[in-house]
């Protein structure tokens, strides 16, 4: 899935926070990683990518589709469909199984069927990133890189075109962070789909097709003064 | 009212005589189903039984249902004799402490009829009885009441009069007949009354001997002089009773005497030996082998006119 | 529906502990208020289906509640009793049919009463095992009573003081169960029935012993008539074929005590001519109509009801708001688990059914634990207001 953004801005006003986008595109079945320091807009560009923010002005295009216009509803239903998303704190729910956490995205909305396939999937992901003998237990039974390649799971269970991660080893000890960005990159190659993954950590970038410094995608807040 | 069950309905209605209400029920009394709705009606004695088929004809079906030898007024039925009365539609009892069983059976209250409830305040009470004392109630004596009464005709109209009501209350739409019927029996016992009171009246003050003291209510009606002894028809007094009745003979000059049943034969000689003439005047509280209550009251009727002929 | 439905159920599970605190006490708010609420309607019900049952009541004049409760339930005070010549009174009137009850003593621990077959026809009792009444000294069990007493016919009850402390007069009468009642859901399920002569012989009225005329030893003085009998006189225990002619009753029959006359009128008419006769201003005694008394005895029961449930509805609110309480703070902490819902592609709505489905499994576990509670405590409450309120 093709990312394009042009003449994007969005704001905080109550943060006086301002992000000012001029355009950039992600091809289709790219890898790529925006890094950046804390603070500097990565997660919120990320966010507006996603659909989860919508622009004060300029547009998201995924596959040449402005999205920021569509309706919340159909916005939430391109999500689903298409497009994975992992976590910094892997926000899995504790209450559920492994299985279970990665089928989630199954039973949030009506589009998607839980059917046989689906779950075959899940253990087909489960298998390969080393889970499926704890299938049946429970997220508090797994380390940080376990957690985190359970999220991974979970954004790839419904083969998305597109998958979004912000900082998906900010939580991991080196040797983590080296095996889940692998797997990551991986199992996205593997599906075809595109990765944007939010890092400050500049040392394994090289994994990218591209890596991105978000400050330089960002028009400076002077410029965009001017403009604005 | 509306939670009252149509049997219950029945059974209140029957018990105050307002038949003709519970019958806008087709709900037919136990009783009257195995009678084929003739009313089932038990007594316990003769006489009213022959009452209750006089004035009830085909309206009823009268059982006096003592088979064993003896007096009714001191039976003791058995356990399925008493289910019957327990199971009758009417039970008419004599009263005036007649068969005392009655009091230790249990009946519903409402199907029992006292038959002498309407001369209760006349009834003659035995003076003679032992009067005891135990315990902190005080004294109590068993004293009995005569308890003959239908042997007064003019007691044993009011008796049927009773029966003539509770069969009536039982039976509203045979009024007619019962009425008949009760005119009938009040005839006859009218008749039966005139010929013993023109009997007596053929020579009022003659002192007369009972072997039995049954005929109190008699007596009172047709101011007999009778005096009674406690002899039985089946036994040969003593000598010392012999004694003691030509004693009282002395004092109380009777020409004849009157027996439940015939006296044996050498008993009966040596009272005429005394000039003594015994006459049966039978109580008739059992149906007798031939006849009715009302032959034999009339066979009665000519035994005293035989002992008062002038 | 069914996603929902699974994850909820996934979420309680885990948080068992505060499930079922949470279903606890909710099956709690539902069950105290509703079984009082069952309990006092049913044995409402059942005491005015049976007062409604009796027509009129004829007693003593005092309270008529005592009178009714004891007349019809067999339970609480016993009113002043009143001559048998009250019971000729009502049935001599034409208006009713007049039922005897001698409600004093007890036989087997359970209510011995003294009536005659009529009542047995007019509530309906068939016998179902044995037969009936035939004899003094007979009597026949209620359906819940022979289980009780674990007794059938041909056996043997022998009946009680009042009180433990009557020693005086009454003396314990061993009475012969003839049969059995068919249970008929009521009172009469729980007592112990005789003739009304046999309760008089109970009570001392009526008694059997040796014949004092010829006794050789029991005389105490001779006077007269007069023999006075001395302690050696035995007076019979139980009546049998063998002593059933020497049993007696001392005094007029008219004055013997009924506690009460159950009066059954054909119809209101009836009932209205037989109240009119107990109007006069120097009337002894009283009449009055079950139901309405029932009614009154059960408006001060549901008064104090209303009071009670009205403080249970406070505390179940303030039960309520805590578990609400509760259960927005746990939305509170499970903040980021909705959000990244959400953000997966949840809509609000579905993660309202979500949390409503969570609502509704704690509330259908409440609902069903109340529900078992109220089933198997139903039985064991059967009646206890009856008790609470008479006993």
């Amino acid at each position: 899935m093709q990312v394009a953004v042009e003449g994007l801005r969005f704001g905080y006003p109550d943060e006086g926070f301002v992000l000012d986008v001029p355009g950039f595109t992600v091809p289709s079945g790219r890898c790529v990683a925006w890094t950046g320091p804390s603070g500097c807009g990565k997660t919120t560009l990320l966010r507006l990518v996603a659909g989860l923010l919508v622009p004060d002005h300029g547009s998201v295009s995924l596959d040449g589709r402005a999205i920021q216009a569509w309706s919340e509803a159909r916005r939430r239903e391109l999500r689903i469909r298409d497009i994975g998303l992992v976590f910094q704190d892997f926000a899995l729910l504790e209450y559920l199984d492994l299985r279970d956490n990665v089928l989630l995205p199954y039973r949030l909305h009506g589009c998607l069927r839980l059917d046989a396939a689906a779950a075959e999937r899940a253990d087909a992901l489960l298998e390969r990133l080393g889970l499926a003998d704890k299938r049946h237990r429970r997220p508090e039974a797994l380390s940080q890189g376990e957690r985190q390649r359970l999220a991974v799971c979970r954004a790839l269970v419904t083969g998305p075109r597109l998958v979004l991660a912000d900082e998906p080893t900010g939580n991991l000890d080196p040797d983590n962070r080296e095996k889940v960005l692998g797997l990551l990159v991986e199992e996205v190659r593997r599906h075809g789909a595109t990765l944007v993954v939010v890092t400050h950590d500049q040392t394994r970038v090289d994994r990218f097709d591209e890596v991105r410094d978000v400050e330089s995608l960002r028009r400076r807040p002077e410029a965009a003064g001017r403009t604005g | 009212m509306t939670t009252m069950t149509t049997l219950a309905r029945t059974l209140v209605l029957v018990s105050l005589g307002l038949a003709p209400l519970a019958g806008c029920h087709d709900e037919p009394h136990a009783a009257e189903g195995r009678a084929g709705g003739r009313l089932v009606v038990y007594t316990d004695q003769y006489p009213l039984e022959y009452i209750a088929e006089r004035i009830g004809g085909d309206h009823v079906e009268v059982h006096f249902p003592m088979t064993e030898d003896g007096d009714p007024a001191f039976w003791n039925p058995g356990d399925d004799v008493v289910r019957r009365y327990q199971e009758a539609d009417l039970v008419l009892r004599n009263g005036a402490g007649y068969a005392a069983w009655i009091d230790k059976v249990t009946l519903a209250p409402s199907k029992v009829v006292d038959c002498s409830k309407g001369f209760a305040a006349d009834l003659i009470v035995i003076k003679n009885a032992v009067t005891h004392q135990h315990g902190p109630e005080g004294k109590h004596s068993h004293s009995g009441t005569a308890f003959t009464t239908w042997l007064d005709p003019s007691q044993a109209i009011t008796m049927a009069e009773a029966v003539h009501a509770a069969i009536l209350a039982r039976r509203p739409e045979a009024r007619a007949d019962l009425d008949r019927g009760l005119e009938g029996l009040r005839r006859d016992l009218a008749g039966l009354e005139a010929r013993l009171v023109a009997a007596v009246q053929q020579a009022p003050d003659r002192p007369l001997l009972a072997s039995h003291p049954v005929y109190q209510y008699l007596a009172r009606r047709l101011g007999l002089h009778l005096e009674s002894v406690h002899w039985e028809p089946g036994e040969v007094p003593s000598e010392e009773e012999w004694s003691r009745f030509e004693a009282l003979l002395g004092r109380h000059p009777a020409k004849g005497m009157l027996w439940e049943d015939t006296p044996l034969p050498v008993v009966a000689e040596r009272l005429r030996g005394l000039g003594v003439t015994p006459e049966v005047y039978d109580p008739c509280a059992r149906k007798p082998a031939t006849g009715d209550f009302m032959t034999r009251m009339q066979a009665d009727a000519a035994a005293l006119e035989r002992l008062y002929r002038p | 529906m069914k996603d929902a439905l699974h994850l909820a159920l996934r979420y309680l599970a885990h948080y068992r502990g505060r499930s079922l605190v949470l279903v606890l006490s909710l099956a709690l708010l539902l069950f105290v208020p509703i079984g009082l609420r069952l309990l006092i309607s049913r044995s409402a019900e059942a005491l005015s289906a049976r007062a409604a049952a009796s027509p009129l009541l004829v007693g003593a004049k005092g309270s008529s509640v005592d009178l009714v409760l004891r007349a019809l339930y067999f339970e609480g005070r016993a009113p002043e009793p009143i001559p048998w010549s009250e019971v000729e009174r009502v049935q001599d009137s034409g208006h009713a049919l007049a039922i005897p009850l001698h409600v004093r003593f007890r036989a087997g621990r359970l209510p011995l009463v003294g009536t005659t077959l009529d009542y047995f026809g007019f509530r309906g009792l068939e016998v179902a095992r044995g037969g009936q009444l035939i004899r003094l000294g007979d009597c026949v069990l209620g359906a819940r009573a022979a289980d009780r007493l674990g007794l059938g016919p041909g056996d043997a009850v022998v009946t009680s003081p009042e009180t433990v402390f009557d020693v005086a007069g009454v003396y314990p009468l061993e009475l012969r169960v003839r049969g059995v009642l068919a249970p008929s859901g009521g009172p009469d399920d729980e007592a112990v029935f005789c003739a009304i002569e046999t309760a008089w012989v109970v009570e001392g009225i009526g008694h059997g012993h040796e014949d004092l005329a010829t006794s050789p030893t029991g005389v105490l003085k001779r006077e007269g008539d007069t023999i006075t009998g001395n302690a050696s006189v035995q007076e019979f225990r139980r009546i049998t074929p063998d002593n059933i002619d020497s049993f007696h009753f001392h005094g007029d029959r008219a004055g013997f005590p009924v506690t009460a006359v159950l009066a059954v009128p054909p119809d209101a008419r009836a009932s209205a001519l037989l109240q009119g006769r107990y109007q006069g201003p120097d009337e002894a005694r009283q009449i009055v109509v079950p139901a309405k008394v029932l009614d009154e005895l059960l408006s001060t029961v549901f008064t104090v009801e209303g009071f009670v449930t009205l403080a249970l509805g406070l505390v179940g609110l303030a039960t309520l708001l805590t578990a609400a309480l509760v259960f927005v703070l746990s939305l509170r902490l499970r903040a980021r688990e909705l959000a990244t819902m959400r953000d997966i592609g949840a809509s609000p709505a579905r993660i309202r059914m979500l949390l409503l489905c969570e609502v509704g499994y704690l509330v259908l576990g409440a609902a069903t634990i109340a529900a078992l509670l109220l089933a198997l405590t139903g039985g064991l409450l059967d009646g206890l207001l009856r008790r609470t309120l008479f006993g």
